[in-house]
């Protein structure tokens, strides 16, 4: 019997935490904790406890599958590869585009960029997380210079204070959760921010329970009350950052009774936020990468730059991440290219049949909403590159079946910048193959052997070293240390743990405050009366974890107890939830730890206003 | 002849051991002598992974690979009877030979006692141990309070109360309680525990008590069962193991060393006991507690005494699925299942990612129990009144109740019931 632990990182989310794939005679048998990862120290949340569950899963795909009379029939590489090429060949470049991966390693969307640009020669490139990230990451680039957290996830728990506005660590991103946990045990106050009284709001020691979707005008409040009182930091704001002026026009409006209204919140909750606030040294603000979330991005970088909460470890702006190579997609460049189409871009002109072919690697877009499974019924050909059958997968010309994170080598960069190896624990299942190698095929069948020939993941690696500033000196013999490198390399021996100690990555070497003004994204009225408060919704890699299933069989809408009582909705009840554009129907789960008149539903499930009905029978 | 009750100095014949092993290479020699006379098919060591602080359990099949996994691991917090259980179907049919601390052998015997490890099938080498720190605190304490580069040093080691560390210029050692008043030092669990020589395992070995000349070249050996007796008794014929008698003195030091050892203890669980409180300040200390917790059931997974296949926890009608955090009775099942035999690995509290100080709650409880019950868990095969119940038997007849209240039978599953 062959027994062997392969350490490796947690596929799921962007925190990265180590974990240690047990091997047992070439099979992924367990995960068994690695306590030496810096990180999360051994400790796991339910997803990276149960992360080999989808690796052994019997619903991978296994062999190359081409679409023939409507059905998917087996077929050999060679003959997918083919089929690809020449769908490829057949469509000019600015007709195809290509949508990345969050999940995927850096190495696949490095290929998958070079082979975009210098292949298919296009510029219409993105990642999935343009909807949900990429506003946030223009965000910390435009007031810092650097579309990255700004400092790290085991640094939190050295703040005296954490605002946490628009995340759910506890739930989403636990092993940060567990650092304001830490923080807390070490006397620090936690405020949270949530329509939802989330685990995380349960450990605060302020609960503002803001109407979803104000985040902004509260944050904005919390500046203006902080600046009313004196309180900002005026060296900081002197010294190391330009345009003040601008923000402080811009939340003066943001009185406590602007605010209070707005957000349906008490006046005095406000300012008791600004006085914990700006009365702790260092603070830090944790925050996650969401739909629209470009401005509570903004909003919150003031915050840091008025209490002069940048530069330094427990402060700071922590933006956690949903998916494991979230921060790594964007730098490695799976960005459009000079007049390149971003993802919403592409699906409207897919609408528009402008572009008739797409390359989707390790993404399910079908998900996004009905527009974009309309948008993929007008191509001419798509090309989908997955483990499973998903809702994508399921509309390919092509599936291309990936090998998962255990078969294979890599590295995933987290959400603070640090960059870690994904190493390879088996063989992968069936003829999968890693993402880059499929790129690589294809390229191949295109003529473009020579280009394509890496020999492994590390000579990719050592390609993006030389091609990515922020990468420039980490190899993998680098990232041999648990602690890995957290980039830019040149900060230490493991990278740079805070950024801007000494000044910012702008071009003046400030921070940049904005004027945000908050705008309002729908607001309910007679006929859809309840504010939606959304909640992440199960990926790719959850539907196929049993584990996970069992704990979330299914979606549900969560409703206050009092507003489920007038409407006679009871738990388990099927409820029809409805917002201009449609409806859907969902079991109802009836809380109280959820704000009067709002109710919570997956993302992308509804819009910012919706109306309940309990469901006919039989729906 | 060997025999059980003996005490010895025992260290190697083996050059190659010799070379790289510490305290004269007895534990690697008896396990080259097992691996060699295939007493045992396989041995599981802690060996070092990425460095010298991380822990790598590591199956040997062939005795020369042993030289590579010598030295003493104090940062090595893993538990190995589980994944006994886990990866190697208990030793079914499989003879494994494991190098264990206290927690590792009372693990084993607990997880025997409830049929899901073959003890027939493992060979115990126990090491005495005066507690294991874990690695990223072990990092920062080596930073912080010694000064040094933790990546510079090549050698840790717990002797005489000190956490001492050797590296590149020299050594260092601070006296573990003035770490542990700060903050750092062993886990938790360790400075409770009374299990500092393993003598439930099949040989006890360590180095307290070897003085004079063989002072850091000998190991000292009590030889605790038949099989460990049996085992020295061929490592010695075979040429790879020499014994003598222990130094009286020594004898006389090993006995006082431990006995300070488990006084330390018996201060370290009053204070953390006395800091629960009492009755209902205790209940509302722990319910305060576990309210953070995100359910990744870690402490299961882990857990030496967990090993249900359809665990209650999970069990829809007493914990709502995907309730976060769950109600209280997903802890109150713990307590209630896992009490009286909890045997203080610690694992609960240090996988926790909520910070839950999950074996506190458990070691206080079972302590309270065996002042009721007067059982011991992990002492010896004595059973506890919940391992009496036959897992499908068990099942069965609560099934043929008939009752809706009965949890899902993954055995015989209720039709309309999922
Ligand atoms: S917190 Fe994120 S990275 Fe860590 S185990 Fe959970 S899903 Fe994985
Ligand atoms: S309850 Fe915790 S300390 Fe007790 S045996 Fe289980 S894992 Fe170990
Ligand atoms: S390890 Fe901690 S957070 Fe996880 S299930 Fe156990 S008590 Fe809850």
């Amino acid at each position: 019997m062959d027994f062997t632990y392969v350490s490796s990182t947690c596929p799921y989310c962007g925190n990265g935490c180590g974990i240690n794939l047990v091997v047992k005679d070439g099979r992924v048998a367990g995960i068994s904790p690695w306590h030496r990862n810096p990180i999360n120290e051994g400790k796991v949340c339910i997803r990276g406890n149960k992360s080999f569950e989808f690796v052994n899963s019997p619903a991978r795909i296994t062999t190359p599958l081409i679409k023939k009379d409507g059905k998917f029939v087996e077929a050999s590489w060679e003959d997918a590869f083919k089929e690809v090429a020449d769908a490829l060949k057949a469509a000019k470049g600015d007709a195809i585009g290509c949508v990345a991966s969050a999940r995927t390693c850096n190495e696949d969307t490095f290929v998958f960029r070079n082979f975009a640009a210098n292949v298919l020669k296009t510029a219409n490139i993105d990642y999935c997380g343009r909807k949900c990230n990429a506003d946030a990451v223009r965000g910390l680039t435009d007031a810092f210079g650097a579309g990255t957290m700004t400092n790290s996830i085991t640094d939190l728990s050295d703040a005296q204070a954490i605002f946490v506005v628009g995340s759910n660590p506890l739930e989403e991103n636990p092993l940060a959760g567990r650092r304001i946990i830490l923080a807390k045990q070490r006397g620090a106050k936690i405020i949270v921010a949530d329509s939802r009284r989330t685990a995380t709001a349960k450990i605060a020691d302020l609960y503002i329970a803001t109407n979803p979707g104000s985040e902004v005008a509260l944050v904005n409040g919390i500046v203006n009350a902080i600046v009313m009182a004196g309180k900002e930091n005026k060296d900081f704001i002197a010294e190391k950052t330009s345009n003040f002026d601008k923000c402080k026009a811009a939340v003066a409006s943001a009185t406590p009774e602007a605010v209070s209204k707005t957000c349906g919140i008490a006046e005095d909750v406000i300012t008791k936020a600004a006085e914990i606030f700006a009365a702790a040294q260092p603070a830090a603000v944790v925050t996650s990468a969401g739909a629209g979330s470009g401005d509570l991005v903004r909003a919150v970088a003031n915050l840091q730059m008025v209490t002069g909460n940048i530069g330094k470890a427990g402060a700071g702006v922590s933006l956690l991440r949903g998916k494991s190579n979230a921060q790594g997609a964007a730098d490695v460049g799976a960005v459009p290219g000079e007049n390149g189409l971003t993802l919403p871009a592409m699906i409207d002109a897919a609408i528009a049949g402008k572009i008739k072919v797409l390359y989707v690697m390790g993404e399910n877009i079908a998900l996004a909403g009905a527009h974009v499974a309309d948008a993929l019924g007008k191509l001419d050909f798509l090309v989908v590159q997955d483990m499973f059958m998903t809702e994508t997968a399921a509309r390919a010309n092509v599936i291309l079946p990936s090998a998962s994170f255990a078969e294979r080598d890599g590295t995933y960069t987290n959400s603070e910048r640090r960059v870690q190896r994904v190493r390879k624990a088996v063989e992968p299942v069936g003829s999968t193959k890693a993402d880059w190698e499929i790129v690589a095929g294809i390229a191949k069948a295109m003529g473009h052997e020579k280009d394509f020939a890496f020999k492994d993941a590390e000579a990719i690696f050592n390609e993006i070293a030389k091609a990515v500033p922020a990468y420039a000196g980490i190899t993998y013999a680098k990232l041999e240390k648990p602690e890995a490198v957290q980039w830019p390399a040149a900060g230490g021996v493991f990278g740079t743990a805070v950024l801007y100690a000494d000044k910012f990555a702008t071009k003046d070497g400030k921070a940049a405050f904005a004027a945000v003004e908050f705008k309002p994204d729908g607001t309910a009225d007679n006929a859809f009366p309840f504010m939606v408060a959304s909640q992440w919704p199960m990926g790719t890699l959850s539907v196929n974890t049993p584990s996970i299933v069992r704990e979330w069989p299914s979606p549900v809408v969560y409703i206050n107890k009092e507003d489920a009582k007038a409407l006679k909705i009871t738990t388990g009840q099927k409820v029809r939830v409805s917002d201009k554009a449609g409806s859907v129907t969902l079991a109802a789960n009836v809380t109280s730890d959820i704000k009067k008149g709002v109710v919570s539903l997956p993302a992308n499930m509804a819009g910012a206003a919706v109306r309940l009905e309990i469901a006919p029978e039989g729906a | 002849m060997a025999k059980k009750g003996d005490m010895l100095y025992a260290w190697t014949n083996d050059a190659e051991i010799q070379k790289k092993a510490e305290l004269g290479g007895a534990v690697t020699a008896l396990w080259k002598y097992a691996l060699d006379s295939k007493a045992v098919d396989a041995v599981l060591v802690i060996s070092k992974g990425k460095d010298l602080y991380d822990a790598k359990p590591t199956l040997v099949k062939d005795s020369k690979e042993l030289a590579n996994t010598a030295g003493s691991l104090h940062c090595g917090t893993l538990l190995l009877p589980k994944l006994i259980k886990k990866y190697f179907d208990g030793a079914a049919d499989m003879k494994i030979g494991v190098t264990v601390k206290g927690c590792d052998a009372m693990a084993f015997y607990e997880l025997a006692k409830r049929k899901q490890i073959n003890l027939d099938n493992i060979v115990m080498i126990g090491v005495n141990c005066g507690g294991s720190v874990s690695p990223v605190v072990a990092r920062k304490m080596i930073a912080d309070k010694y000064g040094v580069d933790p990546d510079v040093v090549h050698k840790e080691e717990i002797d005489k109360g000190q956490f001492i560390i050797e590296y590149e210029g020299g050594h260092k050692g601070i006296s573990v309680d003035e770490l542990e008043e700060h903050g750092y030092g062993r886990r938790s669990n360790c400075r409770r525990c009374k299990m500092k020589v393993p003598r439930q395992a099949d040989l006890a070995c360590g180095n307290w008590g070897v003085i004079g000349p063989r002072a850091g070249k000998a190991t000292f050996v009590e030889v605790c069962s038949e099989k460990g007796a049996k085992l020295i008794d061929g490592a010695v014929k075979a040429g790879v193991l020499a014994t003598e008698a222990p130094n009286p003195k020594g004898l006389e030091i090993r006995g006082k060393v431990e006995g300070a050892m488990l006084k330390l203890g018996d201060k370290w669980r009053k204070k953390d006991f006395e800091a629960l409180g009492e009755g209902k300040d205790r209940l509302r200390k722990i319910m305060t507690e576990t309210s953070r917790c995100i359910k990744c059931y870690s402490c299961i997974s882990a857990c030496p005494i967990c090993y249900c296949v359809d665990c209650t926890t999970r069990n829809p009608s007493y914990v709502t699925p995907g309730e976060v955090p769950p109600n209280f009775m997903f802890h109150l099942i713990r307590f209630a299942h896992i009490a009286s035999s909890c045997v203080n690995c610690g694992q609960c509290q240090e996988l926790c990612p909520s910070e839950i100080p999950n074996a506190l709650f458990m070691h206080s409880q079972q302590v309270e129990l065996e002042k009721m019950f007067g059982h011991v868990p992990g002492r010896d095969m004595e059973l506890p009144i919940l391992a009496y119940a036959e897992e499908r038997e068990e099942r069965a007849r609560l099934h043929n109740t008939g009752s809706d209240m009965i949890y899902e039978n993954v055995f015989n599953p209720m039709p309309g019931k999922h």
